[in-house]
């Protein structure tokens, strides 16, 4: 156990305040100066079923949670059942007595076991209102100032009336108070003590910074169907959306959110849809419109465990082969995968320029880990946010005779806007000519063909390279790509301290495929394919892009995400 | 012939199909309104119908079937100074897209949604549609069509529709009229138009109907009771009822959705977002 680096869980069940613990915890932590990275369990249900919060905290950045447990928060005998042999040789247990026992404990483990519905019905709360008694409890074993506990309290319960907050705080305060009476002399190698951070710091889970950097980048419709992991965006969307003059639109289904998108996108607003595979399946037909019309869209794909509903609440990465190839025959398509909630604003930026720079469909791969998890970062600093809309024309200088798909070198052919050009323009889903009309002609086709996958080689041409993190030189090499960056980071500090030197390529441009840098990568090294699915889907686009088999593979598809003690485990079986 | 809203494409529709009149019209409709070919959006699904987005000279976009009415929604969110027209065939609007009419229908989105009505698929040489009569024999229904005709009036009254006409593509000038009030109206505004399909339907065609149609208009209907509106709907057969046969004033959905000043199309892409980031310190 690092100094101040350390794990907590809070377990029970679904509709016992979980996730409102978990919010009201991480704020705290990071008010009183640390670094926080969440992330949640649950089944797809309202009430009952088992969940489980769990935050990693540090002085220094943290990129993922650990499987261990240092402080576990158990609400029910389930959480306790569940996670007792997580518990690290340290680890303070605070037990919900009036719901759970818990013998047999290792020597070490510290138990403080309080009547957490009673505490709360004794300050005239609810039982629900359990959670705040346990934080009360949390904030004086940790030495949390109580006054940042209320005042987080009042944050996170902003939506409520003020009795509910009263009361939450007065719990709260009855459960610091129990603590204070009962559980002083226990000894916990950790604290929350109030230290300064070095300049601001937010809070923000993937969603959360999707939905920042498109509002910076200038989305101005945002049309998407609920369906988890992505229901966040449309729920922050749609908080906003009255007050910063933008739109949520809620649309019958996928269709309709993909096709009112490209309305919106044709009339020159910054527009995007989200959905996760299910949804994005009945969006594919218009994504090809999207190649066809040469229309800047911006999708955001939100991954979970599939084939079919599969397990909506749970994590993997199974989608990267169908988005690269969905729809009928070809058109340019970019396909991103930020790995880490500070690439999820910046990437955003990234996605709308790169779809009206090059008018074409961007798709943006994230999923449930990526989505909701939250992590401590830097103040985003806006002035670094460029944005560039491509080649336009508006009304004054668009000219007479306008051809909308005019055969130009570099494949992009000025954009004008529905509404706003001399004269009306014609866009169409069918082959067409450089003026939009339908036109089947051979040469016609073979040259619209040429000149629409002409703009993916410019594309190329200004990706980024992809970046090695850790030792440039290790012969031990780490290949992945989206949200396992942050656990392989976690990782690779592990394999350090164990005087293991690694090198990791995360790849977050998926399309164009950065070939050249996987092979050069490849050279001279030893190298491990973590991904999550079945198949190895960037295993098999590595080979058939640079003939490279990677023979090492780390495949998970459980639904849970990679934790760093698992990939220091396989890359030691490598060795 | 000087016309600013027909293009110089060379008209591929069988001589004689209802849709010539159909184009016409709409033309005159425009020209009757006073608007000018740049203050039009026009959406189109794909079908027989799809084929007017290279003749008629306005902003077109020939979507992908069934989804004219998501793509017009988007636009007029967008840019709420454009009248938009979604045209669409019976196939396209009331089999894939019929999810879409119900919802457009609801939301009551400023869009002129035109349907022709052919009750059958033509572009694909003959299929029976969700508007096929019961009996008629069609290449997918041999034995013919066992299913019942679906009714889009009745549909859209139903769902929420502020605006309800049928019109017939053989009456030029009353079709124009039609037209000219479904325009005019603010709220989603249906028109079913009776298209004969010469090459395909030789059921329903201009002499079938001649015989059936009368005008609402001559009679003592009034389209402002939704009930007897939905009564009018169902009647079909030896007579067949014409004209507006529904109307309210409703709010639109994008003047809920923005403020009355606000044309989103006209907006600054430049945004602070300093003061959302203090919620998530």
């Amino acid at each position: 156990m690092k100094e101040n680096d350390f794990n907590i869980r809070i377990a029970g069940e679904a509709g016992q305040g979980i996730a409102s613990a978990g919010l009201t915890f991480a704020k705290i932590a990071v008010r009183s100066g640390y670094f926080a990275f969440d992330y949640s369990e649950y089944p797809s249900l309202i009430r009952g079923g088992h969940n489980v919060y769990s935050a990693r905290v540090s002085k220094e950045k943290v990129n993922s949670p650990y499987l261990s447990v240092d402080f576990l928060i158990a609400l029910n005998q389930e959480a306790i059942d569940s996670h007792k042999d997580q518990l690290s040789t340290e680890a303070i247990v605070i037990l919900n007595s009036d719901k759970a026992s818990f013998s047999n404990i290792k020597k070490g483990i510290n138990l403080c076991s309080a009547p957490l519905i009673k505490l709360a019905i004794d300050s005239k709360g609810s039982e629900v209102m359990m959670n705040n008694v346990a934080l009360g409890i949390t904030a004086f074993l940790l030495k949390v100032d109580f006054s940042i506990l209320e005042l987080v309290i009042k944050e996170v319960f902003s939506w409520a009336s003020p009795q509910i907050i009263d009361l939450n705080i007065k719990v709260a305060l009855k459960g610091f108070n129990f603590a204070k009476n009962n559980f002083k002399t226990i000894k916990f190698p950790f604290s929350l003590s109030k230290r300064t951070l070095k300049g601001a710091k937010l809070l923000l889970s993937g969603n959360d910074a999707f939905c920042l950097g498109a509002i910076k980048a200038g989305c101005k419709f945002f049309s998407a169907y609920p369906m988890t992991p992505i229901n966040s965006i449309i729920t922050y969307f749609a908080s906003k959306a009255k007050e910063l003059g933008i739109v949520y639109f809620q649309p019958e289904d996928e269709i309709a959110a993909i096709n009112s998108a490209l309305g919106a996108a044709v009339c020159g607003l910054r527009s995007m849809t989200a959905s996760s595979g299910g949804g994005f399946s009945l969006m594919v037909e218009a994504l090809g419109m999207a190649g066809m019309t040469e229309t800047p869209l911006v999708v955001i794909e939100g991954q979970r465990p599939g084939p079919s509903s599969g397990m909506p609440t749970w994590t993997g990465q199974g989608d990267l082969r169908f988005v690269l190839t969905a729809s009928q025959d070809d058109f340019p398509r970019i396909v991103l995968a930020p790995g880490d909630v500070e690439e999820c604003f910046w990437l955003m930026i990234s996605a709308f320029n790169l779809a009206e720079k090059y008018q074409l469909p961007v798709i943006i791969l994230t999923d449930k880990y990526l989505s909701e998890n939250r992590e401590t970062i830097k103040l985003i600093d806006e002035t670094k946010v460029k944005i560039n809309r491509g080649k336009t024309f508006s009304l004054e200088n668009c000219p007479q005779n306008y051809k909308r798909y005019g055969f130009i070198k570099d494949g992009i052919s000025p954009r004008a806007f529905i509404g706003q050009a001399k004269e009306p323009f014609f866009t169409t889903s069918y082959e067409h000519d450089e003026f939009g009309f339908a036109n089947d002609d051979a040469k016609n086709r073979k040259l619209m063909m040429e000149k629409r996958m002409k703009k993916l080689e410019t594309v190329e041409k200004e990706m980024p390279k992809p970046i090695v993190y850790g030792s440039k030189k290790s012969k031990i090499g780490l290949i992945s790509w989206g949200s396992n960056k942050g656990i392989i980071l976690e990782a690779q500090k592990i394999l350090i301290d164990q005087k293991i030197e690694t090198s990791f390529l995360h790849l977050n441009f998926l399309n164009p495929f950065p070939s050249k840098s996987i092979i050069e990568f490849c050279q001279n090294r030893r190298v491990l394919l973590i991904e999550q699915n079945i198949s190895a889907q960037l295993g098999g686009l590595i080979a058939e892009k640079t003939g490279i088999k990677i023979e090492n593979q780390f495949l998970k598809y459980d639904g849970r995400p990679f934790f760093p003690e698992e990939i220091v485990e396989k890359v030691k079986q490598i060795l | 012939m000087n016309n600013e809203f027909r293009t110089q494409a060379k008209i591929i529709w069988c001589q004689g199909c209802g849709n010539f009149g159909i184009l016409t019209a709409l033309e005159n409709a425009f020209k009757k309104l006073g608007l000018s070919s740049n203050q039009i959006a026009a959406v189109y699904g794909i079908g027989c119908h799809g084929h007017m987005a290279n003749y008629l000279k306005v902003y077109n976009f020939e979507g992908i079937h069934g989804r004219a009415l998501p793509i017009a929604s988007g636009i007029k969110i967008a840019n709420k100074k454009l009248k938009v027209i979604s045209i669409v065939g019976d196939g396209d609007q009331l089999g894939e897209g019929a999810n879409h009419l119900v919802h457009a229908s609801k939301r009551n989105s400023d869009i002129t949604c035109l349907i022709h009505n052919n009750q059958i698929y033509s572009l694909t040489v003959g299929q029976a549609s969700p508007t096929s009569e019961k009996g008629i024999k069609t290449k997918t229904t041999p034995q013919g069509v066992v299913d019942q005709q679906l009714n889009p009036l009745a549909l859209a009254i139903a769902s929420g529709a502020t605006f309800v006409a049928r019109s017939f593509a053989g009456d030029i000038p009353y079709l124009t009229e039609v037209l000219v009030q479904a325009i005019n109206h603010k709220g989603f505004s249906l028109v079913d138009i009776l298209q004969p399909c010469i090459s395909l339907n030789h059921i329903n065609t201009f002499t079938w109907y001649r015989e059936r149609i009368y005008k609402l208009e001559e009679t003592k209907y009034s389209p402002n009771d939704k009930n007897l509106a939905f009564a009018k709907s169902l009647e079909w057969g030896e007579k067949i009822p014409i004209g507006v046969f529904y109307r309210e004033q409703r709010l639109t959905l994008e003047d809920q959705l923005l403020n009355k000043d606000i044309v989103l199309a006209d907006q600054a892409i430049d945004v602070l977002i300093k003061d959302l980031l203090k919620e998530f310190l």
